[in-house]
């Protein structure tokens, strides 16, 4: 009898234990994280977009085509580059006729350069033309002192007229040329943000304009996105100096290594001073976390002028931003809550 | 009474390599590995990699752009006809959340695999 019912348990306990492991084989073969991310990468605005979307009530693939037209939307209005844009037809005619978005853009720059007292500065073209980054494949080379000063003097946002009454930008004087592109890549990918947030609420995903990254919500709706900020030290691009975790806002890098050419051993890149009108050399790379990635945009490139002893550092955390400049010998500061995204959330 | 016999915590013993066998299976199959790559030009998938090689990528005008190189589970760009040749100082990739960008010639190479257990999802730079 006593024997009979040893048996018994044992029996009950390889029942629950295959039970248990049944369970859980099933589990791990069986259980996909949720919800299942959709990815589209197209170029556009000078750089490659890539949008990675899942959404909750809509298809995924629909809220990536909202993304993609709204891109090309923004690109064909504001790029310098496009025949018929606003930005050319005000760099050609001197004057444009603006709608709502285009005065609300024009304005922004214009309130944010004068907020950098310049470092950010719309109207930088004619220097960017001169040293061959205004398209890929322009000549790069280093201008003459002569070429600098002359462009300079086509060089201040304050040459800029808004009439808010008319809805018309025009330029102050001849020769002066606005470029947009520091602003309305961040624009782009918020406005793209809002437009996914108005069709499905709850869809999740990112959207990274070369590198300027706009968060949809956390990750499978409950994780914080892993960023990698890129060493600027480093030869390997996905190389990471530090790691910041985002479930919503945006981060945008300015760097020294994201284009430029050498001549004479001497590296020049793409982030011209509008001060001096050569590249701005006090520091390697600023990274800027905000709530809204066109702020993190203009920042990042403002603050890259301003260079790594910048006394005002802390003062620009009162437009909503948190910075990490590094200096051209790899030392780093950052501002008081910036680590705040350091730290892993969940 | 006697919990159990030798016999039983033998049986015991398996089921748990068993379940840990069919884990291991489950970390290594979703560690983030490259097994692949997507070629894009102009936003539009031009090419699936899927075996080791050098693939050679050309436009629409059946002009060369570069070599894209699948070895090792790691995809890197090889004599690009851009410019600046970004493209080809990015190296060797072999995490799947990193695209490879061509911007002068709107060519992405992207590595495919399970990017749930790939670290970091995305880089700014």
């Amino acid at each position: 009898m006593r024997k009979k019912s040893g048996r018994s348990i044992r029996l009950y306990i390889y029942i629950a234990a295959i039970a248990v492991g049944v369970v859980l084989l099933s589990l791990l073969i069986f259980s996909k994280p949720t919800p299942v991310y959709s990815e589209k990468i197209f170029p556009s605005l000078g750089t490659v977009i890539r949008v990675n979307l899942a959404g909750d009530k809509v298809s995924s693939d629909v809220l990536i085509n909202i993304a993609e037209k709204e891109f090309l939307r923004i690109h064909n209005k504001y790029s310098p580059n496009v025949q018929d844009s606003l930005v050319s037809i005000l760099n050609q005619n001197g004057t444009v006729t603006v709608d709502e978005e285009a005065l609300f853009l024009f304005q922004s720059a214009y309130n944010y350069a004068a907020l950098t007292g310049g470092a950010f500065d719309p109207t930088v073209r004619p220097l960017i033309k001169l040293w061959g980054f205004d398209d890929e494949f322009s000549t790069k080379r280093v201008p003459t002192q002569e070429e600098i000063n002359e462009a300079l003097s086509y060089v201040d946002y304050r040459f800029i007229d808004i009439d808010k009454d008319n809805m018309q930008v025009s330029l102050l004087k001849e020769g002066v040329e606005v470029d947009l592109g520091a602003i309305a890549k961040g624009y782009a990918v918020d406005l793209v943000i809002q437009r996914i947030r108005e069709v499905d609420p709850k869809a999740t995903g990112f959207i990274d304009a070369g590198g300027d990254i706009g968060i949809i919500g956390p990750k499978f709706k409950e994780l914080a996105w892993v960023i990698g900020i890129r060493d600027p030290f480093s030869d390997e691009y996905f190389t990471s100096i530090d790691t910041i975790y985002l479930t919503n806002g945006g981060v945008a890098t300015s760097g020294n290594y994201e284009r430029y050419f050498i001549s004479d051993g001497i590296k020049y890149h793409h982030i011209i001073d509008p001060q001096t009108g050569y590249p701005a050399t006090g520091a390697v790379s600023v990274t800027v976390i905000s709530e809204n990635v066109m702020i993190a945009d203009v920042f990042s490139t403002a603050l890259f002028v301003l260079g790594y002893d910048n006394p005002a550092l802390e003062h620009f955390t009162d437009f909503g931003i948190q910075a990490l400049v590094i200096s051209p010998t790899g030392e780093s500061t950052k501002t008081s809550g910036f680590d705040y995204f350091r730290e892993k959330i969940k | 009474m006697k919990f159990a016999k030798k016999s039983d915590i033998f049986i015991l013993i398996i089921i748990f390599i068993i379940i840990f066998f069919f884990m291991s299976i489950t970390f290594f199959r979703s560690a983030g590995l490259v097994d692949g790559a997507q070629v894009y030009l102009k936003g539009k998938i031009i090419l699936e990699i899927r075996k080791e090689g050098t693939y050679s990528i050309y436009n629409e005008d059946e002009e060369f752009l570069m070599n894209v190189e699948y070895f090792n589970n790691a995809v890197r760009v090889n004599e690009a006809t851009c410019p600046d040749k970004i493209c080809e100082t990015t190296g060797w990739v072999s995490t799947p959340n990193q695209p490879i960008i061509c911007i002068p010639n709107k060519v992405v190479v992207k590595p495919t695999g399970n990017q749930n257990k790939a670290g970091v999802d995305l880089y700014t730079w």
